[in-house]
């Protein structure tokens, strides 16, 4: 027994050059691979999650992501969903949007919002029950990134 | 007042996602006074656990006759809920920095009452995990002033103590392990550790405290 | 235990005759050339060759002497606090050049643009499994430090060299190992025990509050590198709080605490990751042992542990704590050579230099190749500034 753990033990020391060399060699596949094999990603609570909903009007394009009340078990009380406003390539949004969006088609979550993009703030018109206000207006690259505080209606 | 099905669900739901938070807050608690026991026997565990579940029940049954009695009265207005949560919560956070932080604390001051442990202690030995589940189930965390406020909306006795029932099953599944940690090969280690956790979570709760005064003073 | 050792005799070093540092030196000169260089063909800008050259120099220089004289720590410090000062000199411009700000925004937040540190790591492990989610602002593969690139790194870090990585691969834990060599005598000579536990107190709790958050406790509230990388905005209250927790923190265990004390208080009396690397020891092939026969109880081990990983308790068993970080300085230092990185499993044999060896490949390996980027780009900064008066390349 102590035999076979002396082998044992002096194979995984001898590994752990080579192991290191291996992930130093193929570092630019291993990422990749642990990303592809896990499907891990980025929480949405930083990402504000997948994008559900495009609509193209003129001059912009809005992208509305899901709403975001996920917990390590189960789901939130409190939320947000957030609103990108896209401009075209190479161009800029107008000075002011105004948009109704509509949020996974429950009328409790139905928001107005206005954005004023030069000075980059956002105000609510007349909303769902459960929209609590704008979070906050972000620089994306590309466009403007509006998150809309929500209340859970599950 | 809300179906009690709802009630039950939204109970278990809350339970499970702030079990953690139940964890971080009676865990470092728990496991100093459960591994005291060193040499405990494997049935002697489970028993133990059975009452610390039974005591954490009998103490949230009697938050949630509270619960529903301030969601009559103080917790009815925001600016007195976040005061009355703030107060708690730097309350619970001196006590826990006191008990985990100070060499000389010998009981527990996370825990109200930690005299009355010490005297279940020495009278009543076999009580000692029952009396710890009555008086953490009476102990303030962010998952359970969560409870509270939601069971104190509920709109009836009935549906705040279903509502805590539920909430006892969700958070169970997080706090069930402990007692069988007394197997552990170095409970002193584990000892020591989850008394200055205690400390760090009350200072964590310090903070939540803060937020909770002057969101008030904001309201 | 005696402070003072109980015999004057010359200590057996595990050191080669200069033949043999030659020939177990070359492996390791192939490797760093192949490494450095990457297959690439050598840099035309000046201020890119000489750092390159600097780092392909002083890692070899350091490993010739290592393996010659016996001594670990003594060479290992040396590369180890350079890694973590040039990881400063060079962190802080290159995200003036990428980012174009030093707090970070809403913007930066929601855009993904945070480099990732192994310091998430043990935060992100209970979200990781439940959601599937890595509950931090940052690229799973693309930009500066994404991600999926760290992660690797620190498996392939701990598999190789368990919680070894705090002491040749953190790019924090040199700055303190730097400073707690400032002094020649501590001026702080006990800490109580209760406080090694401590770590594991705020893994416990991080690891906790992090999964009912759902956002890096750490990060957010205590890290005190923040001071020296980047933190939110000072724009609220908010920020101005976790800024002055993050700064507190850094002068309280970073400067003051090592400087006083000797030891690397951040990393022995403060650190989650720590405390979560120092279980990776278990899984590792290579801790430090101390021969009990040999051993005179002088305890000239546990007074120059630099994380309070040798004790009384721990040196009955012929061993060191857990949360040992490998960096050598025990071995070092015993008169006796008694203590001695060791393989497990096998026969305790203190003066067999097959383990150190086995131990150095990979460890030395890993701290040339992982900290060569910063020392070069910290480096190039230094002649930037030296040359064209700013350290940001336009």
């Amino acid at each position: 027994m102590a035999k076979l753990k002396s082998v044992l033990g002096t194979m995984w020391a001898l590994t752990a050059l080579p192991l290191l060399l291996v992930m130093f060699f193929g570092f630019t596949h291993w990422p990749k691979l642990l990303v592809a094999a896990t499907g891990l990603e980025v929480s949405p609570w930083f990402t504000g999650g997948k994008v559900v909903a495009s609509v193209d009007r003129e001059g912009y394009a809005i992208r509305v992501h899901r709403p975001v009340f996920d917990a390590l078990v189960g789901q939130r009380a409190k939320g947000f969903v957030q609103i990108d406003f896209v401009p075209p390539e190479g161009g800029s949004l107008p000075a002011v949007v105004e948009e109704s969006v509509d949020v996974g088609g429950n009328p409790a979550l139905a928001i107005r919002v206005r954005v004023d993009t030069a000075t980059r703030t956002a105000t609510l018109g007349a909303s769902g029950t459960h929209v609590d206000g704008v979070e906050g207006v972000y620089g994306l690259a590309r466009g403007l990134g509006v998150r809309v505080a929500l209340r859970n209606p599950a | 007042m809300l179906p009690i099905g709802q009630l039950l669900g939204e109970g278990v739901v809350v339970g499970l996602a702030g079990g953690t938070g139940c964890l971080a807050t009676c865990g470092p608690v728990l496991l100093p006074y459960l591994l005291a026991e060193e040499g405990r026997s494997r049935w002697a565990s489970v028993l133990a656990l059975g009452q610390l579940l039974l005591g954490r029940l009998v103490g949230y049954l009697a938050i949630g006759i509270l619960a529903w009695l301030a969601g009559m009265t103080v917790l009815a207005s925001p600016r007195w809920r976040a005061w009355l949560v703030g107060t708690a919560y730097l309350g619970v956070a001196i006590l826990m920095v006191a008990y985990g932080f100070s060499p000389a604390a010998k009981g527990c001051a996370a825990t109200p009452g930690a005299g009355i442990l010490a005297r279940v202690r020495t009278r009543w030995p076999k009580l000692l995990p029952a009396a710890l589940g009555l008086l953490t189930g009476l102990n303030l965390c962010p998952p359970f002033v969560v409870a509270i406020t939601r069971a104190a909306d509920a709109g009836g006795l009935a549906g705040s103590l279903a509502f805590f029932s539920a909430f006892f099953v969700g958070t169970s599944v997080y706090l069930a392990p402990l007692p069988l940690l007394g197997w552990l090969r170095r409970p002193e280690a584990v000892r020591t550790t989850a008394r200055l956790a205690a400390g760090v979570v009350g200072v964590y709760f310090a903070y939540l405290g803060l937020v909770n005064l002057i969101g008030g003073l904001l309201a | 235990m005696s402070s003072t050792p109980t015999t004057t005799s010359r200590p057996w070093s595990p050191g080669l005759s200069w033949p043999k540092t030659a020939l177990a030196a070359l492996p390791m000169l192939l490797l760093t050339a192949l490494m450095l260089l990457g297959g690439r063909p050598l840099p035309h800008d000046p201020l890119r060759l000489v750092p390159l050259l600097a780092v392909f120099v002083l890692s070899n220089v350091l490993f010739v002497l290592m393996l010659r004289t016996g001594k670990t720590d003594r060479f290992r410090a040396i590369l180890f606090v350079t890694v973590a000062v040039c990881f400063v000199l060079s962190f802080i411009p290159n995200l003036l050049e990428v980012r174009g700000n030093i707090g970070l925004t809403g913007d930066d937040l929601v855009q993904g643009k945070t480099p990732f540190c192994h310091m998430v790591i043990p935060m992100t492990v209970i979200p990781a499994a439940l959601t599937r989610t890595i509950i931090f602002p940052g690229s799973m593969l693309t930009g500066f430090a994404a991600i999926g690139s760290m992660l690797v790194l620190w498996l392939a870090a701990t598999l190789a060299l368990g919680r070894g990585f705090c002491s040749w691969g953190c790019f924090f834990g040199g700055l303190e190992d730097g400073l707690s060599r400032v002094r020649n005598r501590p001026l702080v000579k006990a800490i109580g025990k209760r406080w090694t536990y401590l770590p594991y107190a705020v893994l416990g709790t991080v690891v906790v509050i992090s999964a009912l958050t759902l956002t890096p406790t750490y990060c957010e509230w205590l890290c005190p590198f923040k001071s020296v990388t980047e933190f939110n905005a000072l724009t609220n209250t908010r920020a101005v709080a976790q800024a002055v927790i993050f700064f507190s923190l850094f002068a309280g265990l970073v400067v003051v605490g090592p400087v006083v004390t000797r030891k690397r208080t951040q990393c022995g009396l403060f650190c989650p990751m720590g405390a979560f690397q120092g279980f990776t020891n278990k899984l590792n092939a290579f801790e430090v042992r101390v021969d009990r026969e040999r051993c005179s109880d002088c305890g000239q081990c546990e007074k120059v542990c630099p994380t309070f990983s040798l004790d009384r308790e721990s040196l009955a068993k012929g061993g060191t704590r857990v949360s040992c970080v490998k960096c050598g300085k025990c071995v070092d230092a015993c008169p006796k050579g008694a203590a001695a990185f060791h393989i497990k499993g096998t026969a305790l044999r203190p003066q067999a230099r097959s383990a150190r060896l086995l131990f150095l490949y990979p460890a030395f390996l890993f701290l040339t190749v992982f900290g060569s980027g910063m020392i070069q780009d910290g480096l190039y900064r230094v002649l930037l500034l030296v040359t064209t008066g700013s350290m940001i390349a336009h």
